[in-house]
């Protein structure tokens, strides 16, 4: 309650601040017209956005070229016709949510055009940039998104949990933070089918357990107590509501001493096992249970009916690290047994196409697989390299997915309801904090350019010292009773 | 009563701020790097939940000032001052009689002999607002006919205002220094600042073996100061180096250990681990974040020549006030390191350290060395580590190959590494063509070994008693 009482204190300050802030006289004419791209941060220019997303609040992105602003603002048109011009004294664009919102829905489907100008010490009179384009999507994206909010690695945290954002504002809640449990680890959230009714996450430590939430009821589950006695690590709700299937993983860290990649985490051994929700008991397949063969990250199809994950044969780790690459396989399961085929395909083999495969994802269409490629081993978020991939389906083609991706790792996504948009970790901002990017695929799995999740004041990135982790996107809020989530941990 | 506060107050700021300048100045400084204030947003938000209530918000806020103490001192006198000052007021709305103000001394001098146990201030920034309250509540009984009636009584003398309050004071102050823990956390806090400076020959000129060999916190300081100065080989059984794990606190997963043992990896370049260590250690305070930790952490990656993470860790420490020339000489320091470019070593990426060994000290020691073989520190710290095993035979084999790199070319051989040799030497004669003898160890070993052969300790132990050859055989 303090938490909320004083945000909402806080805000109601801040907004009379920026207020206050933002009414600075507009300077009129610019006196230089420069062809060069607008120096704006975050880079919003020429991106995909949906209707009903918050607004793209930016900043002047200051260097040896930009320095010293004393005014910036931003003209925003909609064919050819000015809606809005905000101006500010700060260097921040703060959109007037109101007036954004009223912009997108007129210009459905269509695009906005932004000018910026700034005046500084070394263009008193003003520079304007080159316009830039913002494409208004008619595909609207789920409203909210969930993720968990950690210190980037390592093997001591202080405060976590797992918070939701309302995609068409700025408003951010804790779904459940560790202070319910003592402060021990929150993770591995996930929903059945985008539904905020029915959705589990772990929790960790004395008292811990599976968090399941179900017709309005909160459950703790030890799913080490029962079957093969194995905990559950990632997990993935069947979209038939029976089921969740979950890794098993034994995860290590180790660090790299010097300089350059900090840390590698690995698995030594996982495995894979079923949870039958209604019958409260654990399934499990020999098959996925052995030490030769490791499986993880396992992903329903959207029609239940295929289950893909990714597998590796077992090797010494973490010394033979750059020699353990996954496949991605996919096998049959009928939920009304609970069991899986015979058959298990192999739907890409690193083998032949190198490289190590994660988190693989089927778009709700069924047409495309998205997942994250790593030159080795199953942790990619701490891999520069890592990138995001889609497979079509149909003929197992590789799409080109270079638009999403940058010099810096790209890692866990997830889709939207609609399989028009895609949300992902991306540290392409520092190299070590997580951030979220969200971009639109069109109907043949091409992706557009990807925007950075928008923030009241993007300096907000920067002095956020925790990651996003696990982002997943929902239909609604989240609504967890909080007296019975505490009782849980008592 | 003008006269009794003034002198009052005199006292206690004298008293208070001589004890905290004299006696404890690192002390202070060590309070204000363990804490963090910033008004960055996840910081206010983390107070709010974390320490359950403001006084700790408070105390943040305060102890950014203990940088300088001067200012320490100034604020600890300042709400000792509040405490008397309240009391005084009680005292004199419901009794009337400035005789018995003295009373106020004492919960001021309570405060000043405990405040080295609050170093977080939240406890004195609450004793500051109760005291604060009584003064009010006791300020409106005053209005009450029964308190108004009462006639004033008769004036303090000088020793009721002056001499009782000194005196109760100066034994608070003298029951707080002469506290143990108080003196030896002071001591250990200033060598932690030479530590954190880089003054490592301030370091081991301030230990002595004997300290060290007491005391678990100084004897790694002592450690690192050897290592850092290239002394390792020549001192570590002075100093009463028995086992690697004296050059750490292994697997300690308490803050002040983490934080001292990322030293140990500052000192042979493994700035990650650093990183990674300092990044564990802010959970650990009481504040969710340390300004030592955000600084070190920033350093690492100024050396690592990481721009990015620099700059974001430099825009956070921006949000705390009165850090400004700090950040300001940080981003020099940056605008340096990008012009040098960022550090690769092809071997950076192999180099696993910290958590998958049982011997971490060895193995990380040895894994560094053989991603830069020509490093000296770290080969010294492998080889000392071993010798302290007493394992020849591991000593002769990494002697033979990284070690005849770094001791070539008219390198001075460590006397300690010549003993070794010599001991491995009977084993294997061929040892002897590894190195040259010098310094009359050749001789020095074969007096040696007639007092072994004898198995007369008391002469081994006499004529060399810092030699390797004692340490292996006796100790």
């Amino acid at each position: 309650m303090i938490k909320t009482d004083f945000k909402g204190c806080l805000t109601a300050v801040a907004g009379l601040c920026l207020l206050t802030a933002s009414c600075v006289s507009d300077p009129g004419e610019v006196a230089v017209k420069s062809a060069a791209d607008a120096p704006i941060f975050p880079d919003y220019r020429d991106v995909t956005v949906p209707a009903n997303i918050a607004p793209l609040n930016f900043r002047v992105r200051e260097d040896e070229k930009v320095r010293d602003v004393e005014k910036v603002r931003a003209v925003f048109f909609a064919d050819g016709k000015e809606e809005l011009r905000v101006v500010d004294g700060d260097g921040l664009i703060e959109i007037p949510e109101k007036k954004w919102h009223e912009m997108l829905d007129a210009a459905k489907g269509k695009s906005l055009e932004v000018e910026v100008s700034l005046w500084s010490a070394k263009y008193p009179d003003g520079i304007s940039y080159k316009k830039f384009p913002i494409h208004i999507s008619a595909d609207l994206i789920d409203p909210y998104i969930s993720y968990r909010l950690i210190e980037p690695g390592y093997e001591i945290w202080d405060r976590m949990g797992i918070y939701q954002r309302n995609l068409r504002n700025f408003e951010e809640k804790a779904i459940a933070d560790n202070y319910v449990n003592h402060g021990e680890c929150m993770n591995c959230h996930s929903y059945k089918s985008y539904s905020p009714d029915t959705m589990m996450f772990h929790a960790r430590g004395k008292h811990g357990g599976t968090v399941i939430y179900e017709n309005g009821k909160l459950r703790k589950v030890n799913l080490a107590g029962k079957g093969p006695k194995k905990q559950g690590v990632y997990p993935m709700w069947h979209p038939g509501g029976r089921y969740i299937i979950f890794s098993s993983n034994e995860t290590k860290q180790a660090m790299y001493g010097p300089n350059g990649c900090p840390i590698e985490v690995f698995d030594f051994y996982s495995d894979m096992i079923l949870y039958d929700v209604a019958k409260d008991s654990v399934i499990v397949d020999p098959r996925f249970i052995g030490k030769d063969r490791w499986e993880t990250f396992p992903a329903w199809s959207p029609d239940g009916r295929w289950l893909y994950y990714c597998a590796a044969d077992s090797c010494r780790m973490p010394y033979d690290r750059e020699k353990l690459h996954y496949d991605i396989m996919r096998v049959g399961f009928d939920p009304a047994s609970g069991r899986f085929s015979e058959r298990i395909d192999t739907v890409r083999s690193a083998a032949r196409e190198g490289g190590s495969a994660s988190f693989p994802r089927i778009s709700p269409d069924g047409r495309f697989l998205m997942y994250t490629r790593s030159d080795f081993a199953t942790f990619p978020i701490w891999h520069d390299e890592a990138d995001l991939r889609i497979i079509r389906l149909a003929d197992g083609k590789e799409l080109d997915a270079s638009k999403l991706n940058s010099d810096l790792c790209e890692s866990y996504h997830s889709w939207s309801s609609s399989g028009r948009w895609v949300v992902f970790s991306s540290r392409r901002l520092d190299g070590r904090y997580t951030r979220l990017f969200i971009a639109h695929i069109d109907a043949d799995g091409n992706p557009s350019k990807p925007f950075l999740l928008p923030q009241k004041d993007p300096e907000q990135n920067r002095l956020r010292l925790k990651s996003y982790n696990i982002p997943e996107l929902m239909k609604r809020e989240v609504k967890l009773p909080e007296d019975e989530l505490k009782k849980l941990f008592q | 009563m003008k006269r009794v506060i003034l002198v009052q107050s005199l006292l206690i700021f004298l008293i208070a701020m001589m004890t905290w300048m004299l006696f404890f100045p690192h002390t202070m400084i060590w309070a204000e790097s363990v804490s963090f204030f910033s008004f960055a947003p996840d910081f206010t938000e983390l107070q709010m939940e974390l320490p359950k209530n403001i006084f700790f918000y408070c105390g943040a806020f305060l102890l950014q000032f203990f940088s300088s103490p001067v200012a320490g001192a100034f604020i600890i006198a300042f709400m000792i001052w509040i405490i008397a000052m309240s009391f005084d007021v009680a005292i004199y709305r419901l009794t009337k009689k400035p005789r018995l103000t003295w009373f106020s001394m004492i919960p001021a001098s309570v405060g000043l002999a405990v405040m080295p146990k609050y170093l977080t201030l939240a406890v004195p920034v609450l004793w500051c607002f109760v005291s604060l309250g009584i003064a009010l509540v006791s300020f409106l009984l005053g209005y009450i006919p029964f308190f108004r009636r009462l006639r004033v009584g008769k004036k303090a003398g000088w020793v009721t205002y002056a001499l009782l309050p000194a005196l109760m004071l100066a034994l608070a102050a003298l029951y707080s220094v002469n506290r143990k823990m108080s003196r030896t956390n002071e001591r250990i806090y200033r060598i932690e600042h030479l530590a954190e400076a880089g003054d490592w020959y301030g370091v081991i000129e301030e230990i002595t073996p004997q300290e060290a060999a007491m005391d678990p916190v100084m004897k790694r300081f002592a450690m690192f100061a050897l290592m850092a100065t290239g002394t390792l080989p020549d001192r570590m059984l002075e100093y009463g180096m028995r086992s690697p794990d004296d050059m750490m606190f292994t697997g300690s997963k308490m803050r002040e250990p983490k934080y001292i043992d990322a030293f140990f990896y500052e000192i042979l370049g493994a700035d990650n681990e650093v990183i990674r260590k300092m990044f564990e250690n802010n959970p650990l305070s009481p504040f969710g974040f340390s300004n030592r930790c955000m600084r070190r952490i920033t350093d690492a990656f100024i050396r690592q020549g990481n721009t990015a993470l620099a700059e974001k860790y430099l825009s956070v420490m921006e949000t705390s006030p009165f850090k400004k020339k700090w950040v300001d000489s940080r981003r020099e320091q940056l605008r340096l390191s990008e012009k040098r470019g960022r550090r690769r070593n092809p071997n950076d990426g192999k180099t696993l350290v910290g958590t998958i060994s049982e011997a971490l000290v060895l193995e990380d020691s040895y894994r560094l060395l053989l991603a830069d073989s020509t490093d000296r520190r770290k080969l010294d710290v492998f080889l000392c580590g071993v010798l302290a095993t007493k394992d020849i035979d591991q000593f002769v084999r990494t002697f033979g190959t990284e070690g005849k790199n770094i001791y070539s070319y008219g390198k001075k051989l460590p006397r300690m590494y010549q003993e070794a040799l010599m001991l491995a030497s009977e084993k294997t004669d061929s040892v002897k063509a590894l190195f040259v003898p010098e310094g009359g160890v050749e001789r020095d070993f074969r007096e040696f070994t007639r007092l072994r052969d004898r198995q007369d300790s008391f002469g081994m132990t006499s004529k060399f008693r810092n030699s390797y050859w004692t340490y292996y055989y006796l100790r």
